[in-house]
């Protein structure tokens, strides 16, 4: 078991009543393990991810629980250690490549990010680390690449620099917050591919966010359910979509447009 | 009157310390103006030599000033004549500012580049400075200030209006509204308008002060309103120079700008606080 | 002539934008030749993904594009719109009850006081939400509110086309076939025609009579929708429904 989630609760305290986003939510991830955490709005399935990857924000917001990663937990973990963590052991991706990349910083330089951080590497050593991950993302032209900034780049393009500049430390845990949810579905099944051929060949486990439950089910082992803060439901992801035991579970699986074809 | 009646509620939403403080200062300073209009304790222009800067007594509160005036009722005069003036800039400055901004923010294009751009060259100058220039052109006294310095306030509200206007022209209630067949002047004064009201009333506020202060200035500078009339940087200027010996003349008026421009100040604060 | 059950037609239709990149000024040509018809009374579905310019042409056949070249012909009348997020389509200044009395007011036909509220309440019930929303302002509403409020909205004026840019795309999936429902009941009852954009191949097939697929302004396939869904023609079709996981 790399991470073990026991108990977690988030409430924020920043209006008059204090709000309950996420309640008593307990999990595990695996190495190797794709988990998928699927809800509506308003689910928490977002301060869940935020939580692990130790994105919280420290002021009006109440957390019990523990986040076990390495024996240490991540919410009660000082900062200088956390950070320690953030971008070498836990990665994440967002939903928006365009916000996510610095517009004035050469997508080179901020693929080495991690690398400069986290480890001792001369510039050759970095450079050659960074250009290794642009071709396993897939970018033709990694050489080009590099030294380009991100508005130079179409959407899918900077998604796969996002994954290549959070995979480039070698993390344990990728957290993909909605990663393909602002893309073209053209783009959007090959980013899902290439997810899943770096988790079958870096050991990588993904914790995948998503409101989409067709992608959840093309891409994860195990789903996670979650509603108004709680989980509904939880399991292997094709014994869910198959038989799935909560109202609120068939009702999500329900509102997927099925295509028969008539052919 | 869709206008008014959201300025209403923008009033009733706000409730916050600050405003309520800004609210109460103004709303005296106002009665006091208002007051002056139709009672003074003595007439502010009848001198009497013989109380010649006499300090602060039961007959004189504020005491009076070199030519034996009564500085309490002068400073009422002051305040109204001040208040007068600060309300047509901003209602000047306000209302061209709205209709020039509202047409470039939503009409864009070569229009909107080319009223920007003399915006901007008159944004350059201070808003004082332009008065100045304004008031060197028409010549000095009462009207003439009002006049000049409700120009010089245009540019800054066309402004903040044209910002409003760009940053709504392109939402989708706009569009639907075009497609059901309104025409511009109803989607410029009854759809976008009150969305930017809350930042507008901010800086109606804030406009204010700079009125205040800015006649305060010129009439200090002696180009402002004339003599034997009252206004409260006039009295500054004559005050300044008893300043050693009759401190009152000068320490009230004084006063009293203070208390006005944090009036407006604190409503400014509290308007943008329950935005 | 237009033949008596064609809505809407496109001849060659073609639009540009002049993009200005410094002084530089490039012409970019959104949509370029493009034939269509729409059908009285059908729901066509317009699919491609970003760049495909069909927003676009739903704007040209509104009327709020100009066209380069080429002709839309359209006969219908009071053609209205709903847009992809419902928190910028409703003027969030406004009560629902103002709201969806603008149209009314501004229609040819003149209503009094009590008339238009008694409407807006007849279509509040219509999709689906009681005359309780009507003091209520936007900001108090759920996207799935506020989507049915811009499509009662859009009803007022009783239009023949309704034009629904990707209606359902910011709505959890939940709520996305609730609305979609109700489109599907109005479309019944008010025997509109529909032109319904979206990106989502899944969505279409079960709401849409015929769907067009665009690719970089051009039409790649237009026809029935289980003939495109079965047997595509075109290899940019296939790959479309290919990522949305349907063959």
């Amino acid at each position: 078991m790399l991470l073990d989630i026991k108990n977690l609760t988030i409430e924020f305290h920043d209006h008059d009543r204090p709000e309950r986003v996420v309640e008593d939510v307990n999990f595990s991830l695996d190495k190797g393990e794709i988990l998928g955490i699927v809800g509506e709005s308003g689910s928490g399935k977002s301060m869940t991810a935020m939580a692990v990857a130790g994105l919280l924000p420290r002021k009006k917001m109440e957390k019990s629980g523990e986040i076990l990663f390495e024996g240490k937990n991540i919410l009660t973990l000082p900062r200088h250690e956390l950070r320690g963590l953030q971008g070498d052991e836990i990665s994440v991706i967002f939903q928006e490549p365009m916000t996510a990349l610095n517009p004035t910083m050469k997508i080179g330089k901020q693929v080495e990010e991690a690398l400069l951080l986290h480890r001792h590497m001369n510039d050759a050593e970095r450079k050659a680390k960074a250009m290794e991950w642009l071709g396993k993302v897939e970018l033709d032209d990694a050489e080009r690449v590099y030294e380009a900034y991100p508005h130079e780049l179409s959407g899918g393009m900077r998604q796969r620099v996002m994954i290549a500049a959070a995979m480039v430390s070698d993390p344990q845990i990728l957290i993909a917050d909605e990663p393909t949810t602002a893309l073209d579905v053209t783009v959007q099944s090959q980013i899902i591919k290439l997810l899943l051929k770096i988790n079958k060949a870096a050991g990588v486990s993904i914790l995948f966010i998503s409101h989409d439950l067709s992608l959840i089910k093309q891409i994860t082992h195990n789903v996670i359910v979650m509603q108004k803060g709680r989980i509904v439901e939880k399991g292997d992801t094709d014994e869910i979509f198959m038989n799935p035991k909560e109202e609120y579970t068939k009702k999500l699986i329900s509102s997927i447009p099925t295509v028969k074809l008539r052919k | 009157m869709p206008v008014i009646k959201s300025i209403k509620k923008i009033f009733q939403k706000y409730h916050g310390f600050n405003f309520n403080a800004g609210l109460i200062i103004t709303g005296v300073i106002f009665i006091i103006a208002l007051v002056g209009c139709f009672y003074t304790p003595y007439e502010p222009t009848a001198m009497n030599v013989s109380i010649r800067n006499t300090a602060p007594s039961l007959a004189h509160i504020f005491g009076c000033d070199d030519s034996g005036r009564d500085v309490f009722s002068r400073v009422m005069e002051g305040i109204r004549n001040t208040f007068f003036i600060s309300t047509m800039t901003v209602l000047i400055g306000s209302g061209f500012g709205i209709i020039l901004g509202a047409a470039a923010g939503y009409y864009g294009g070569k229009f909107d580049e080319i009223l920007m751009r003399i915006n901007d060259a008159l944004f350059a100058f201070p808003s004082v400075l332009l008065a100045l220039v304004i008031v060197s052109l028409l010549g000095p006294g009462f009207f003439n200030v009002t006049v000049a310095l409700g120009i010089a306030f245009i540019p800054s509200f066309a402004r903040i209006v044209r910002s409003g206007f760009k940053s709504q022209v392109n939402m989708d209630y706009v569009q639907s509204a075009r497609l059901m067949g309104a025409g511009d002047l109803r989607i410029i004064f009854v759809h976008i308008l009150p969305n930017i009201l809350p930042v507008l009333m901010s800086s109606v506020m804030i406009g204010f002060n700079n009125a205040v202060l800015a006649e305060a200035g010129l009439s200090y500078l002696g180009i402002g309103v004339q003599p034997p009339r009252a206004s409260l940087g006039l009295m500054l200027k004559d005050g300044q120079a008893l300043l050693a010996t009759a401190p009152w003349n000068a320490l009230f008026p004084g006063l009293v700008i203070v208390l006005m421009v944090l009036g407006f100040a604190l409503l400014s604060e509290g308007i943008s606080e329950a935005a | 002539m237009m033949a008596e059950d064609i809505i809407v037609k496109g001849k060659d239709v073609t639009v540009s934008f002049i993009n200005k990149i410094g002084n530089r000024k490039e012409k970019k040509t959104v949509l370029e030749g493009l034939d269509f018809d729409v059908q009285r009374g059908e729901i066509l579905g317009l699919a491609g993904e970003s760049g495909s310019g069909k927003s676009t042409l739903a704007k040209a056949i509104l009327g709020m594009v100009p066209l380069e070249r080429g002709s839309i012909e359209s006969k219908a009348e009071n053609p209205q719109m709903i847009f992809q997020d419902p928190y910028s389509s409703l003027n969030p200044a406004k009560t629902i009850s103002w709201i969806m009395q603008e149209p009314l007011k501004l229609g040819k036909k003149k209503y009094t006081g009590s008339e238009r509220l008694a409407k807006v309440e007849e279509m509040l019930g219509e999709v689906g939400l009681d005359a309780g929303y009507m003091q209520r302002k936007p900001g108090e509403l759920s996207g799935g509110q506020r989507q049915r409020i811009c499509i009662g909205t859009a009803l007022m004026q009783a239009p023949e086309l309704l034009i629904a840019d990707e209606p359902v795309s910011a709505l959890d999936v939940t709520i996305q076939a609730q609305v979609l429902e109700l489109m599907r009941e109005i479309h019944r009852k008010k025997k509109l025609t529909i032109l319904f954009i979206s990106h989502d191949l899944r969505t279409m097939y079960n709401f849409c009579d015929r769907v067009m697929i665009l690719q970089k302004g051009r039409i790649v396939e237009c026809g029935k929708t289980e003939d495109i869904y079965s047997d595509p023609k075109e290899p940019y079709t296939r790959l479309l429904l290919e990522s949305a996981g349907i063959v």
